[in-house]
């Protein structure tokens, strides 16, 4: 989780002019350890899910955080498009940017509350 | 010790706070979200030292730093606010003393960076390789953060009484 929002964090914090030094199109030479990093997370999150599927599958927050996630990948996608083609940030990119943060954090925020919001635990408990 | 900890943080709200229905979890996610800024900017800026991305010039990388440090003021002040919710949890535990144990490695190399590396690798640009010093300082930046993300997971895994530190009284 670490480096796949960091990596993402350094290119929206450099989309919002933090650090203008940085050459914006370079960031994207991070993507690999983003991509690891997301193996690595959705590995352990199915081996999560696989140990209290009950729990995971009937809280409706798992649904609004696999749904963020999906959100945060197309604004990301446009995003790196947008920078691949080095021309200069637009008001509308660093709103993109602004936009991509405050998705990450909800993912977060959703995946901390999952733990606080289950219904169920077992699949038992449906009888 | 624990008294005194566990009165100031309910003399503060502190305690009122973490005992609320959605405190403890939205204070949590403050938490991550601060370890993500940490990770994201001074992570990089270690992976760039070690010579991934030369591309990027060292100095240019070394702007994002700063929010790395706001992350980790705000991860200290939300940790301030578990450890003194709970100290009891938290000072008998092995996982955080060996959490704690990281940030000090860190923090040593931090100083140690800063005072003896920096003002060399600071003006450099793109593709240029940092001499082995700072690399193995990178190297034990990266270790010791990702050392304390791990660490700092297993506390809910390793709590007293239960898991009472082989080493405590």
């Amino acid at each position: 989780m670490a480096f796949l929002v960091g990596v993402h964090f350094a290119l929206d914090l450099r989309v919002l002019g933090f650090a203008p030094n940085i050459p914006v199109h370079l960031i994207t030479r991070f993507y690999p350890l983003m991509r690891v990093s997301f193996v690595v997370a959705l590995v352990s999150g199915l081996m999560l899910l696989l140990a209290y599927p009950a729990k995971g599958l009937t809280n409706a927050v798992f649904y609004l955080k696999m749904l963020l996630i999906a959100a945060a990948f197309v604004v990301g996608k446009v995003l790196t498009n947008k920078v691949q083609l080095q021309t200069d940030i637009t008001t509308r990119d660093k709103l993109l940017a602004l936009l991509s943060i405050g998705i990450w954090v909800s993912v977060i925020v959703a995946g901390r509350f999952l733990a606080y919001t289950y219904t169920i635990l077992l699949t038992t408990d449906f009888y | 010790m624990e008294e005194a900890l566990f009165s100031f943080s309910q003399n503060t709200g502190i305690y009122t706070i973490m005992g609320s229905r959605w405190g403890w979890p939205i204070v949590e996610s403050l938490h991550f979200f601060g370890l993500c800024l940490l990770i994201g900017t001074v992570g990089l800026f270690d992976l760039r030292m070690l010579g991934f991305v030369r591309a990027i010039p060292l100095s240019a990388m070394h702007k994002l730093v700063p929010i790395g440090v706001a992350g980790y003021c705000l991860n200290v002040i939300t940790g301030i606010m578990f450890f003194t919710s709970a100290p009891d949890q938290y000072l008998y535990n092995p996982a955080f003393q060996t959490k704690m144990l990281f940030m000090l490695g860190a923090g040593i190399n931090v100083v140690f960076f800063y005072s003896v590396c920096f003002r060399q690798v600071k003006h450099l640009g793109a593709n240029v390789q940092v001499n082995t010093q700072a690399r193995v300082m990178a190297g034990i930046s990266l270790l010791c953060w990702l050392g304390v993300i791990s660490a700092g997971r297993l506390i809910t895994f390793y709590r007293p009484p239960q898991f009472w530190c082989f080493w405590c009284g």
